[in-house]
């Protein structure tokens, strides 16, 4: 039963296998992405200490064990010596690792300090999670976009305050060592600051359905003056009064009042409320909406994506009984269905909600564009079928 | 069909092998019979793992998306975390904790027997979903409101919180069922400082069993009532909060990871002595320090939540006591460093795994500082670092330990040896796969690829192809596991009573040993 011919053997592949760890290793150290914002650098910096000691205590702990598999392997007529413990090893092993946890637990201590307290913010974005998109909000300077990079200016504090109107996502920017969870009910505040402009990936991290994956996102950091002249001129095209691009912190921003702004039954951001009595009324509001939450996955044209999303232009839906219609936008779909003799397998989350004159707003909208012939619906059609 | 005469001799009514497998109440044949379903249901989850790297392995693959992979991930864990290793753990902790202590049995044998039928039972609940709609698909944290009704309509989450509740029943009575063996029954002069130390951390990890699976019984209870019945606990529209979600399931799951790994400890701090010819170094200190992580592992759950928005200073204290988690980790490794330390090292497939054990995991316990470290755990959380840190703690922690026990204790079980050529194979095709699949998870995760997509940027692509195709070699090297056991259990090598020459008391009876355990009770001196 004896196999100590092997041992050579063995221990050879003990060694390859702990020099192709110890080459991976480092680039555990230098692998990272650019540090962007000054958070990064000091959680950068956090990270190579922390990796330095765990590589030191890695490299000694794997060392003794060579050492001693090597040593102490068996041979014939071998010892083992007999003992117990060593009360004295013992006590310095448990308190150097504690020592150890000290120097770290410190600097992560004062990076934590610097990361969660914003310094005085030059302007405010909301970051909105929607399945399965990003929703950006400039609340002093009355924009709104979906489904688009969001631009800041570089060398300038952000406030970002991230939450959600559905399930729990989370706004993370790798490079700007943020990442936040998107919670319903919950506004989390954090801040950026791009040290240079630029652009940069974004990822929802949390697991948010169906197209997780598919929830990426960027951020465009412009140079000052170039962050102004494109603020101007979406607030032109977007008919808001112009506004100066920083320091409009009107209101405190108090959580709760946040927290009030994102609630669902906000989420199209109707300025007044006109009376959406007329169909031409109807549509107009509808294609707000329908920019706000339908367009990212079946599109500004209606088109759908081929095999993912049906497109809306020409389906049966669309054009077909209108309390389908407003059911599948109340109540969402679930497996496979069949558009324009394609199948679709996916999910549409509902939209309950939205308020009975946004859904009747929207679905005018996508029931009268693109060619589409389908009825006006009116909100009181859309009050009767929430109960059904 | 006539019946032989011959065969209506009073021999013929000896009730048939199946039929004694199917109603015994012995704690080894329940032992092995945990160990066979859960290992059944790791080749299962590993199926499921493999179904993932697949689909990862280039950018935009089409074979398994969107829903269907989430339904993937979250049944890979709930199936690994649940129907695979922590039975298997328990079906060592059947199998031997009652011989250590020299008991004849379990204090309830039929209890036993019952917390094992509930497990294959369990499983089938939760499976079931994939015929019936689906099966859940909110990752095996399932946190709401995807979980809840509105993101999740089918019946999947509904099926996975009863399965869950069904394995949970089965590991409290299988804790209580331990707790009062191990007080109660151990051999004569077996005082609590005699104990092996596999006994200490079943008993320790019977404690975890008994005080936070209620917990997870009320959350799952929760939920269950705001998918079917109109409550509200997590639905934020009435007044719920998401985050009392978490922090009721991290009660739970965080000593669930410690259930998942101290077992693993204890089999470790068997087989070590034993190949290295000499007793463990720093007994007691080894013993206390699970009692000490089992404690501190009640107070760390909301480390797992350190992005969710949680004010600093409540963070603050969790990453202290998060921290102070790696003192007792440490002086267990350095304890077992030490153990081989002066010894006649003798590597046998047992040893082998339970040696890479204490190498591996060290790995998964230093990428754990990363984790506790607020601000660095806040860079790499929901991306494959911890995808990476999880597998290095169940992989190379758990796993290889349970297979350092399936070689150790597998000639006790039969009475045959497994082959030692086809196991020192199974043992470095396992080492160099499981390295190669979850090492570069920590490099994607540095770069900042997210946990649980099922495509990925092109700059993601070549780690992940290497890891799909390593991940597809550590599948295949089990399969060659399962042929030793069965070409073992035929033609294996006879084992004798002691075939390592062990020093703990099942190695004084027979193999297998008899269904009475001891002729004799011993007496510990």
């Amino acid at each position: 039963m004896q196999h100590s011919r092997s041992i050579s053997r063995n221990l050879a592949l003990v060694g390859g296998v702990a020099a192709a760890l110890f080459a991976a290793s480092p680039a555990l150290a230098v692998g990272g992405l650019p540090n962007a914002t000054p958070v990064a650098d000091r959680v950068d910096g956090l990270y190579n200490l922390i990796f330095w000691i765990t590589f030191i205590i890695f490299l000694g702990v794997w060392c003794a064990m060579a050492y001693i598999l090597v040593k102490y392997r068996h041979r014939p007529g071998r010892q083992a010596i007999q003992t117990h413990g060593n009360t004295a090893l013992e006590i310095v092993w448990t308190v150097i690792p504690a020592l150890i946890l000290i120097a770290i637990a410190i600097p992560t201590y004062q990076v934590l300090n610097y990361e969660d307290k914003a310094p005085n913010p030059d302007m405010t974005v909301q970051a909105i999670g929607h399945q399965w998109f990003w929703e950006y909000k400039y609340p002093d300077q009355k924009l709104d976009f979906s489904n688009q990079d969001l631009v800041i200016p570089a060398n300038k504090v952000v406030k970002v305050l991230v939450s959600s109107v559905d399930v729990i996502h989370d706004w993370a920017v790798p490079e700007f060592g943020f990442k936040l969870d998107a919670i319903p009910g919950h506004v989390n505040e954090g801040w950026v600051y791009a040290k240079k402009p630029g652009d940069y990936d974004g990822y929802c991290m949390q697991l948010c359905g169906a197209l997780h994956a598919k929830m990426l996102t960027h951020v465009k950091a412009l140079p000052e003056a170039e962050y102004v002249t494109w603020l101007h001129d979406q607030q032109k095209a977007a008919g808001v009064p112009e506004t100066p691009a920083f320091g409009v912190v009107a209101q405190p921003p108090s959580t709760t009042g946040v927290s009030a702004e994102t609630t669902p039954s906000k989420v199209a951001a109707a300025p007044a409320k006109p009376a959406l009595t007329s169909p031409a009324a109807l549509k107009a509001q509808g294609e707000k909406v329908y920019g706000a939450n339908c367009a990212s996955c079946h599109q500004a044209n209606g088109q759908g994506l081929p095999g993912t999303f049906p497109p809306l232009a020409g389906s049966e839906y669309t054009n077909g009984a209108a309390d389908k219609h407003i059911q599948t936008v109340l109540k969402g779909l679930n497996g496979s269905i069949t558009v324009l003799g394609k199948p679709y397998n996916g999910a549409m989350p509902p939209w309950a909600q939205l308020t009975d004159d946004d859904l009747a707003a929207v679905i005018t909208y996508e029931r009268t564009s693109w060619g589409n012939h389908g009825s006006v619906v009116t909100s009181d059609q859309v009050k009767a079928q929430r109960g059904k | 069909m006539s019946v032989h005469p011959a065969s209506v001799h009073p021999h013929a009514a000896e009730t048939p092998t199946w039929v004694k497998w199917l109603t015994t109440t012995d704690h080894k044949k329940l032992g092995v019979l945990y160990l066979v379903t859960a290992f059944f249901m790791f080749l299962v989850g590993g199926l499921f793992a493999l179904f993932l790297r697949a689909q990862l392995e280039h950018p935009d693959n089409t074979l398994f998306v969107r829903e269907q992979y989430n339904q993937f991930i979250t049944m890979h864990a709930t199936a690994m975390i649940f129907m695979a290793i922590i039975p298997m753990l328990i079906g060592f902790a059947n199998f031997a904790v009652p011989l250590l202590i020299g008991a004849r049995d379990v204090a309830f044998p039929r209890i036993n027997a019952i917390s094992y039928w509930l497990l294959p039972f369990g499983a089938l609940m939760m499976f079931s979903s994939f015929f019936l709609g689906g099966a859940a698909g909110g990752g095996w944290t399932q946190y709401p409101p995807l979980s809840g009704g509105m993101f999740s309509p089918g019946r999947g989450v509904d099926l996975w919180i009863l399965g869950l509740h069904i394995l949970g029943v089965s590991s409290i009575m299988g804790g209580l069922n331990f707790i009062v063996t191990i007080l109660n029954m151990r051999a004569p002069g077996m005082t609590l400082h005699k104990m092996p130390l596999m006994c200490w951390t079943v008993l320790v990890t019977s404690w975890l069993q008994v005080i936070a699976t209620p917990v997870l019984a009320g959350v799952l209870t929760m939920l269950l009532f705001d998918r079917n019945f109109g409550t509200s606990f997590f639905r934020p529209e009435q007044g719920g909060d998401p985050l009392l979600w978490q922090h009721l399931f991290w009660f739970y799951s965080h000593p669930a990871v410690y259930i998942m790994i101290l077992p693993a400890f204890g089999i470790i701090s068997e087989i070590l002595p034993v190949f290295s010819g000499k007793p463990i170094f720093g007994y007691l200190a080894i013993a206390y320090s699970s009692v000490a992580i089992g404690i501190l592992g009640f107070t760390v759950w909301a480390h797992h939540m350190f992005a969710t928005g949680l004010p600093a200073s409540i963070r603050a204290v969790f990453m202290f006591l998060t921290m102070l988690i790696a003192v007792p980790t440490g002086i267990k490794i350095f304890s077992w460093v030490a153990t081989l330390w002066g010894g006649n090292i003798r590597f046998y497939t047992a040893a082998l795994f339970a040696i890479s054990f204490v190498a591996f995991f060290l790995i998964g316990g230093l990428d754990g500082i990363f984790l506790a470290s607020i601000p660095t755990d806040v860079q790499l959380t929901h991306t494959y670092w911890v995808v990476a840190h999880i597998h290095y703690v169940l992989f190379a922690g758990s796993m290889l330990a349970i297979f350092a026990g399936l070689y150790y204790w597998f000639p006790k079980m039969t009475g045959r040896l497994l082959n030692e050529g086809l196991g020192k194979v199974h043992f470095w095709i396992t080492i160099v796969a499981m390295n190669v699949t979850f090492f570069p998870m920590h490099i994607l995760g540095i770069m900042g690829m997210p946990r649980r997509y099922f495509t990925y940027a092109p700059q993601f692509a070549p780690l992940n192809q290497m890891e799909s195709w390593a991940a597809f070699a550590l599948g295949a090297a089990q399969l060659l596991f399962v042929f030793n056991v069965l070409w073992s259990l035929k033609k294996g090598e006879k084992a004798g009573d002691d075939p390592w020459s062990g020093n703990t008391l099942e190695w004084t009876v027979s193999s297998p040993p008899p269904p009475h355990n001891f002729d004799v009770i011993p007496t510990v001196r």
